[in-house]
């Protein structure tokens, strides 16, 4: 239990460490959206559920609260990315293509 | 609305009113602890939660008493003399493990009731002056929200119904919990198009909510000599089953403020479809 849980925090550590240097190197808005999810959604899940396994009164706790953070985190920084789309936020200069662009052209 | 039932409501509602104006001043010129009104107890001072949390050790405040002397409390009376563990003690402060409810529900759970009346108006308010007038119509939103918004709804209620159940073991309580709900019902609005709230039954349900609260408090009148007086036995501290009417009132606080906050936030959306 104790090996496990430690093997878990230390994922969620790195990957929460990589989402913060993520945050300061990406050059737009959607890039920095997307390191920054993946540090909430892996990193808070999978320290979450370390911790639960460090502490087993609390592990079903923990596993519900990590599912929340599962389901909420991916919707939210979803739509915040889709809204920013629509109203106009450059991409950076680096970006060669632009998917949801023509898709949305052709639909509205 | 005809005349003849305003005047008649109206009627009814200044009666009420005066009857209780009269209650309330008879309250005001009786001596304490001598008619019938005050004495709900005998308090035993040394058995307050409150005290210990004063001293910020709940655990050892009467060791720590002992070696500060008597800098803190004048009075030696006051000196809490044993300490309290959760799943042992009994009888502090009604039994609730949380201060706060403790005091919002017990010592003055009729300003809790005023707040909730204040709440109840300024939906009414709110609705009256910017219901209805919205014009522009919200974007549809994407496959992604509208099917977790539906799969996440549940929980939120489940959360917030959670919030005020453990209102007197955690933080939080009758108000917080609401406002989880009508979240919940906040993001149904927004996410799913085609989804109605119901207003007639969350009304229903509000109202029916106020009415147990000043129904219990009338019980503890009559129970205890004292509105909103405790007359269910507090069990012990730190239990589900414990602090006695703290439970039962912050359940009833948070679904009257839950059905508050979501018809106002519904009404905001759709507008006032009666008129």
């Amino acid at each position: 239990m104790f090996i496990i849980g430690v093997i878990l925090i230390t994922i969620g550590v790195t990957f929460s460490t990589l989402g913060a240097l993520g945050l300061v190197r990406m050059p737009d808005l959607y890039n920095r959206l997307q390191t920054s999810t993946k540090a909430t959604t892996l990193g808070a899940f999978s320290t979450i559920i370390g911790v639960g396994f460090l502490n087993p009164a609390w592990l079903i706790k923990t596993i519900v609260i990590a599912t929340f953070i599962l389901l909420t985190a991916p919707i939210s920084s979803h739509n915040l990315a889709r809204a920013s789309h629509k109203w106009g936020i450059p991409l950076s200069d680096k970006t060669s293509v632009d998917k949801y662009d023509s898709k949305s052209g052709k639909k509205e | 609305m005809k005349k003849t039932e305003f005047i008649t409501g109206s009627f009814i509602a200044l009666t009420l009113v005066v009857l209780l104006g009269v209650f309330f001043f008879q309250a005001l010129f009786q001596p304490l602890y001598e008619g019938k009104v005050m004495p709900v107890d005998n308090v035993n001072l040394k058995n307050r939660l409150s005290l210990h949390y004063v001293l910020k050790n709940v655990h050892n405040a009467s060791k720590y008493l002992a070696s500060h002397g008597k800098s803190y409390f004048n009075n030696r009376e006051l000196v809490p003399s044993r300490k309290i563990t959760f799943g042992e003690s009994k009888n502090f402060e009604e039994g609730s493990a949380n201060e706060v409810t403790s005091i919002v529900v017990n010592y003055r759970g009729f300003d809790t009731l005023g707040e909730v009346t204040v709440l109840f108006i300024s939906i009414i308010g709110l609705t009256m002056l910017i219901g209805g007038v919205v014009g522009k119509k919200l974007r549809q939103p994407s496959l992604i929200v509208r099917t977790g918004s539906r799969f996440l709804f549940p929980f939120i209620l489940l959360f917030g119904i959670y919030i005020f159940i453990h209102g007197h073991l955690t933080p939080g309580g009758g108000f917080p919990g609401g406002a989880v709900i009508a979240s919940g019902f906040l993001l149904l609005l927004l996410g799913l198009e085609s989804y109605k709230f119901n207003t007639t039954a969350s009304k229903i349900v509000e109202s029916l909510a106020g009415l147990t609260f000043v129904s219990i408090g009338l019980v503890g009148l009559f129970a205890k000599n004292s509105f909103l007086a405790n007359f269910i036995p507090t069990g012990t501290i730190g239990f589900l089953y414990s602090a006695g009417m703290v439970a039962l009132i912050y359940i009833v606080i948070g679904i009257k403020v839950g059905a508050e906050l979501s018809t106002g936030v519904a009404e905001l959306k759709e507008g006032d479809e009666n008129d």
